[in-house]
This record gives C-alpha cells, structure tokens and sequence, in this order.
C-alpha cells in the first residue's frame, strides 16, 4: 500500500509539476491588449462615459458582427452602445454586465444566441478578468472554478507549443497580416465590429448545429434581470437573432418550441419572430451568427423596421428622449 | 459527475484514501464507505434522482427477501412479478412513455383520426436503464432459486449502485459481483497498479479517440445533406469508432476504478472490431448486455432448444429488444432488426460459434482470409451504425441514399487527407488495440517486463496526448449515459 502510495504521490507530482510550471515557461499566446476579449475595456468605458437615457445593446456576438450602431443612433437619435462580444461567456455574465452598467431611462435590447449556455467558457471568462477586472463581478466563481481556469489556461499554453492558435479557425494567415479581424481594434467606437465588412466571406460557415429541444434556462436567468431593470427604471425587449435560412429550417421545430415557451413564459417583450431574422447563407461571416457588409445592412435595416412598428418600443423611446438629461458626477 | 471530469480526479483520490487507510479495517466500514461515495456519485447528476435509485434498491432487496421467505409459490410469484412489473413501470414511465404516446398518435393519425399526445417533459434519469437490469436479474436470479436473497441490505445496496459501474454498466449479476461485496478486500498493488493503467487506456479512447471523432462525426451527421458520399462514408466510420471509444473507453475507466478498490467486474468489450463475423461480434461488444439478454430473455424463451424456427424468432426479438433498450426511437429498432439479420446465417448455418478463439492467436498478421472476414463484418456494423446514430429513419435512409452521391469523388484522395490527423490517431489506437487482443485490455502488456522508465514515459506519452485533447470547458458527456 505505502509502495503504491509514494509512487503514485510521485507520478502525479511529476504531472501536476508539469501543469503548474507551464504556464511560467511559456508565453500565452492569447495575451495582450490586442486581444479580441481586451474590447471589454472599451465597450465599459463608452457606457460608462455617455450619459442616459441611452440605448444598450445586449448579447453575443451575432451583435458585434451584426449591427451597425451608427445607424440606429442615427434614426432613433439616441447614442447605441454594443455591447455584444462574445457567447461564450454564457448569459449570465452577459445580464450581470448589463445589471451593473444599466441607468434610469436606458432601453435594453437583448438578442440572445439560441439556446446560450448560462455558465459559458469560465477561461474565456477568466481571459476577460485579466483584461478588465471589474467583470470578476459578472460571474460566480469558487476554488474548484479557479483550479480549472488555472489547468485550462494551461493547457491552452501546452496546445500552443505543438501547434498554432487555432481559437479563431476562421481567419486564415494572410488575413491575420493584413488587419486583426478579430482583435481589439476590430471593433469601432459603438462596440461593432466593422474590421470585416470589406474582406471576402471565407468559404465555410461555422457553428453549424442541430439543436435538441429543452426548455431554455436562460428564460428565467432574463426574467430575473427584466425584474431587476424594471426596478431601476429600465425598459428591456427581447429579439430573436440572425440565424442562416438552411440553419433555421434544419432546427425549426425545436426553435418553435423554444418561441413557444419564451412567449408563454418570458416577461420581457419579444419583438420578432425567429423566421424574422433569417437570411440566406451569403449574407454571413464565418458563422452561423456572424453578418457580413450586406447581411448587416439588411439585419439593421430590418431591426429599424421593427423597433419603428412596436409601439411600446416608440413610447419607450420618445419617453426616454424627453427625459432631460443631467451629466454625471 | 464525468469520469473525465475534473471533479472526478478530485473524488476518485480522496475515496480510495479513505477506503484503503481508514475503512480499509473493516469490510463493513468499506461497504458502507463505497455506498455512501456512489450516492454522492449518483446525486451529482441529479440529486432528485437519488430517491428513485434508493426507492428501486429498496425494493428489490425487499422482494428479494420476501420471496425468499414466501411459503408458497404463489406468494413467490407474487413479489417476483411485483418486483418486474415496478421496475418495469420505472423505465417505461421515464424512457419510453412519450416515444409510446407518439407513436400512438401517428398510427391513429394513419386512420384519419386526431388524438392529442399526452406527453410529458419527462427527464431520463441517468443509469436507469442499467440499474434497472441490476435489479431484475437479481430478482430474477432469487425467483430461479440460483442464488439466495441478500440479507445486508448496505451489501445489496452497493451491488446495484457501486459507482464505477452505476451510470453505464458494465450490468453486473448478483453471483459474480455480490460475493466480492461481502468478502473484505486487502489492497493489492498489482491490481491497482493495473486498474490505474486500464484507466489511463480507457481515457485515451474516450478523449483522444472518441471525442475528437465525434467533431466530425456530429458535423457530418448534421448537416448530411450537403456532403457527398465519401464524406458521409467518413461520418459514418468515425462515428463506429466514436462509439466503441467513448462506451469500451468508459468501461476501461469503471472496471479500472473498479479494480482500485479491489473489485473485479465484468468485461465489456473484446476488441470487437477484430470479429470475423457478427456471432463473433455480439460475443465482444457490449458483453455485458448480451450476456444478460441471452440469460434472462433468450433461454427462457426457449433458446435454441425448439429448432431452427424457434432459434430464428428468439434471435430476432434478443435483437429488437436490444435496439429498444438503446433508446424509445424507430432507429434503435432498426439497428437491431439489421443486426439480426446479419446474424441469420449463423444461426441457420450453426457456424454462430465458429470464432471462439483470438484472431490470428500469435501471429503479429491475420491471414487473408481472415482480414476479409474483418473487412466484411466491420462493414456490415458500419452500416447498421447508420441507424443507430442517426435523428430519425427518415434522416438514415437520406443519409443511406447520400453514400451514393457522387461515386467519383471516392477517389479523390483530398477528401481523405482532410481528415488525416484524426485517422492517424485512429490507426495508432487500432494498431496497439491489435497486438494488445489477447488481453484484457490493450496496454495491460505494459507490466513490469518492461523497465520504470520506459513505462513511465509510455505512460507520460499517453497523459500529454490526452492532455492535449481534453476539451476546454465543459468535458463530453459518454454516449451510453442518455441509455
């Protein structure tokens, strides 16, 4: 017993040697204040700066790859803030973002990705904390959570020694020389990301998947935040989002029972319908969430269209407009 | 609770600790030790389903014992049916109630005729299916009068819920496992030493094999309708070896774990990919299963004691109720018809035990021969894996017909070396599965024959490649725990 003990003590000492020092040895590839994720720190100060009543957009990156904010601060004359970077996240984090940047008279509009995961990628979680401390507020995390990050971080660093980043598979090398598609400075002023629009669709769509009805947690996970806005005076809608014509009609059935239980069961107004925001295939960007130029113009297009015929959409809108507004200490 | 997971290398170390150097004194303090670690196990998943598992244990050791103490047959017939009808109700209830309702409301929708389906948001409980078998063959066993009632009920309750083998076998039987139980165990470091290495095996084939397959596989599967034929032919070729990764690779893991805490349980899997016909095939695959379907359906049916006929219809409805056991959907049952009937020149032939034997028995080659009976049989549970892991018929029969889209892109050599990383790491898996055939498990040749060193860099070798392919996030589930 005591034999297999110490060599057992000392096999595994060996690996978790290994696994602690690796990330002391080499360089994290993905870190930097280029990175993708370091677009947080932007996206915070430019809600933090501008005053409301304001417009805040919440979500995934189906928002950072497909809106164009301009636009709609342009129509509705209210500054846009996109606050959409990435999925992964996992919806909490994304409505604890938005619960600690939200002010009296904002009007949120959430488009959430189908069926988002509400815990996420707590390395990618970690990835952003390292970026922009305050977002350690946004998750629950605990010692076991902390252990895996750490091992995840890890092995991220020894998946690099053997091979190239491959986090982005999307973006071939030559793009990568040419202009950080998805970096920090990908993104623009309002939080879109506009370092794509002029760049040729590359040739594959992914994120292609066939989803397995179950009722959506995410549906009370909103509710909570609506109950949480409402008492600070917010109004917030729902928006289904940008999903490829062949996605949508491979998952309709299960997307119509997820609609079917968000309108039964969501206390947030839905202003669409998942058929509403489906496109053809060549209007997206390496993703089944991603717009391209086009596909972005259309999908903002037809968002306008949209908030213009919901009337409480206007009223909240017109209300917020006439709000007169004081600067902040 | 994953036994890929990182929470799992957490609770495995701190049970075996305490089982060996703290309750390692007392058989009934080890029992008691490894009931309440599998119930803490089982509650991980969901601790509703706690209740059920305990409820389900309660009764059959009461069952057990009434049966045992009835003084007439009636009163045995009596608990012995109210033992299979509850257990059966269970898996019904929680398995197939919806598939029933479902296909109810079709086939009356056939006559013209609307009926509402009543069905339910119904969750599976994880482990149902093979804690259920757990009971039922040891109530089984207790009506045949093969074995007598367990009195301890921690000794039964640890027969049906043991953790290495409660979420997905391998489905044990109250004479093999339940004498273990009750005997106290003493360490024994080759054992352990083996059931770390057949853990490390069963790792590999799950993360490196089976999880980077089922990328491909999933994303072929999925979007079918767009590939052509040799693609689909690739889906469907990682799929098969997906599926024996992830579920012989969750076996090695629980009889490995098994085996750390002194417990032998049953083989699973034989290298079943090596079979040179589908007789030979069902005796390695999943053996657990088979054998409890022949011992608990088959030969009371009657076996193959009434002649061919009896032989023919007994062998098909073994197969059916496999493929249903698998999961409430018409793909599972099809699977299992076409099983049976690759079967069906065996049986008619009587050459189903011709193959007893280990392929090519000391030889490092097969013969030609041989290699063609591999290739066809191989083949032939390629194709029936359609079925199994497709949405629905409609879906395999589509996918079927897209084999034969574009016959002349299965010469373009492209398509292949899409894939090749993947199939490398396949070839090298299947080559170390060959030469290790004629063992328990395949790396179990790594005994102290070998020097320290070159054991431990093999086994470093191995952790740094599943290291590498460990998923970030979230670690895949098994296949067979939604069985």
């Amino acid at each position: 017993m005591n034999r297999f003990i110490i060599k057992s003590i000392l096999f595994f000492l060996i690996i978790a040697m290994a696994i602690i020092l690796i990330p002391f040895f080499f360089k994290n590839a993905s870190a930097g204040s280029s990175d993708y994720m370091a677009a947080i720190i932007d996206k915070h100060r430019r809600i933090d700066i501008i005053t409301s009543p304001k417009i805040i957009l919440g979500g995934g990156s189906n928002l950072a790859f497909g809106i164009d904010s301009k636009e709609l601060e342009k129509t509705f004359g209210m500054p846009v803030v996109n606050m959409g970077l990435h999925a992964g996240l996992g919806l909490a984090f994304i409505l604890n973002e938005l619960k600690y940047s939200i002010k009296e008279n904002d009007i949120v509009f959430l488009s959430i990705e189908y069926f988002l995961d509400n815990e996420g990628d707590y390395a990618l979680k970690k990835n952003v904390i390292n970026f922009y401390r305050p977002a350690n507020k946004f998750y629950s995390g605990n010692y076991f959570t902390e252990i895996d990050i750490y091992l995840e971080k890890s092995q991220k660093i020894f998946k690099n020694i053997f091979s190239e980043n491959d986090d982005f598979k999307n973006t071939s090398s030559s793009q990568k020389a040419e202009i950080p598609l998805y970096s920090r400075q990908a993104f623009n002023q309002n939080g879109d990301i506009i370092s794509h629009l002029d760049k040729p669709n590359p040739r594959e769509i992914g994120g292609r998947s066939k989803f397995r009805y179950q009722y959506w947690e995410g549906i009370e996970e909103i509710n909570r935040f609506y109950i949480f806005a409402k008492s600070r005076n917010v109004n917030v809608f729902f928006l289904f989002p940008n999903f490829p014509i062949s996605e949508y009609d491979k998952n309709e059935k299960v997307i119509s029972l997820l609609e079917t239980d968000l309108r039964k069961d969501l206390k947030v107004e839905i202003l669409n319908s998942p058929n509403s925001m489906t496109f053809p295939e060549s209007y997206f960007f390496g993703t089944v969430y991603h717009l391209n130029k086009l596909g972005r113009k259309i999908r903002t297009n037809k968002m306008i269209e949209i908030l213009n015929e919901n009337a409480d959409v206007q009223r909240c809108i017109f209300k917020s407009r006439s709000v007169k507004t004081i600067p902040e200490l | 609770m994953l036994f890929n997971s990182i929470n799992f290398l957490i609770f495995l170390p701190i049970v075996f600790i305490i089982y060996w150097l703290v309750a390692g004194k007392g058989l009934k303090v080890q029992n008691i030790l490894l009931l309440i670690s599998s119930y803490f196990f089982y509650a991980c998943w969901d601790w509703r389903f706690l209740f059920l598992l305990i409820f389900s244990t309660l009764l059959d050791y009461c069952t057990g014992l009434q049966m045992c103490q009835a003084s007439n047959q009636g009163a045995r017939k009596f608990w012995f049916w109210l033992s299979i009808s509850v257990n059966l109700g269970f898996l019904g209830v929680f398995k197939y109630y919806n598939f029933f309702a479902t296909s109810f409301t079709e086939a009356i929708a056939t006559l013209g005729l609307k009926v509402n389906p009543w069905t339910l948001k119904v969750i599976l409980p994880v482990g149902i299916s093979f804690y259920t078998f757990h009971g039922l063959s040891y109530v089984i066993d207790i009506y045949r009068n093969r074995i007598k009632a367990e009195m301890n009920f921690i000794d039964y309750a640890v027969f049906v819920s043991f953790f290495p083998l409660l979420v997905a076998g391998p489905i044990e039987r109250a004479t093999h496992l339940l004498p273990q139980i009750r005997r106290k165990r003493n360490f024994e470091y080759t054992k352990a030493v083996d059931g770390l290495r057949q853990i490390l095996w069963g790792l590999f084939k799950k993360i490196v094999i089976a999880d980077q397959c089922a990328l491909y596989a999933n994303e072929i599967f999925n979007n079918s309708a767009g590939y052509s034929g040799p693609t689909l032919l690739l889906g469907v070729f990682f799929f098969t070896i997906q599926i024996y990764g992830d579920f012989s690779g969750y076996s090695d893991i629980a009889i490995g774990t098994a085996r750390l805490f002194g417990i032998d349980l049953l083989r699973n899997f034989a290298f079943p990919y090596f079979s040179r016909d589908i007789a030979e095939f069902w005796r390695r695959w999943h053996i657990s299963l088979s054998s409890w379907f022949k011992d608990y359906l088959y030969i009371p049916l009657g076996g193959s004691k009434g002649g061919i006929w009896m032989k023919i219809r007994n062998t098909f409805i073994i197969f059916l109720v496999s493929g249903f056991w698998h999961g409430a959907n018409w793909t599972f049952i099809i699977w299992g018809f076409l099983n049976a009937l690759y079967i069906m020149p065996s049986i008619i032939f009587n050459t189903n035990r011709n193959h007893l034997d280990i392929v090519a028995h000391r030889k490092y080659l097969p013969t030609f021969k041989e290699l063609y009976s591999i290739g066809i049989t191989f083949g032939l549970t390629v194709f029936a894996w359609i079925f199994f892991r497709a949405e629905n018929v409609s879906h395999a029969f589509q996918y079927v017909n897209g084999l034969f889209k574009h016959p002349g892109a299965y010469f373009l050599l492209g398509i292949y070396l899409k894939y090749i990383n993947i199939i490398i790491f396949i070839m090298i898996m299947m080559t170390i599965e060959w030469f290790g055939r004629d063992k328990q498990y395949a790396i179990s040749k790594i005994d102290n024959r070998y020097p320290i060193v070159i054991r431990w860099a093999l086994y470093f070798s191995l952790i740094g490649v599943i290291y590498y392919f460990t998923s970030t996030g979230k670690p895949q589930q098994f296949i067979y725990f939604q069985f």
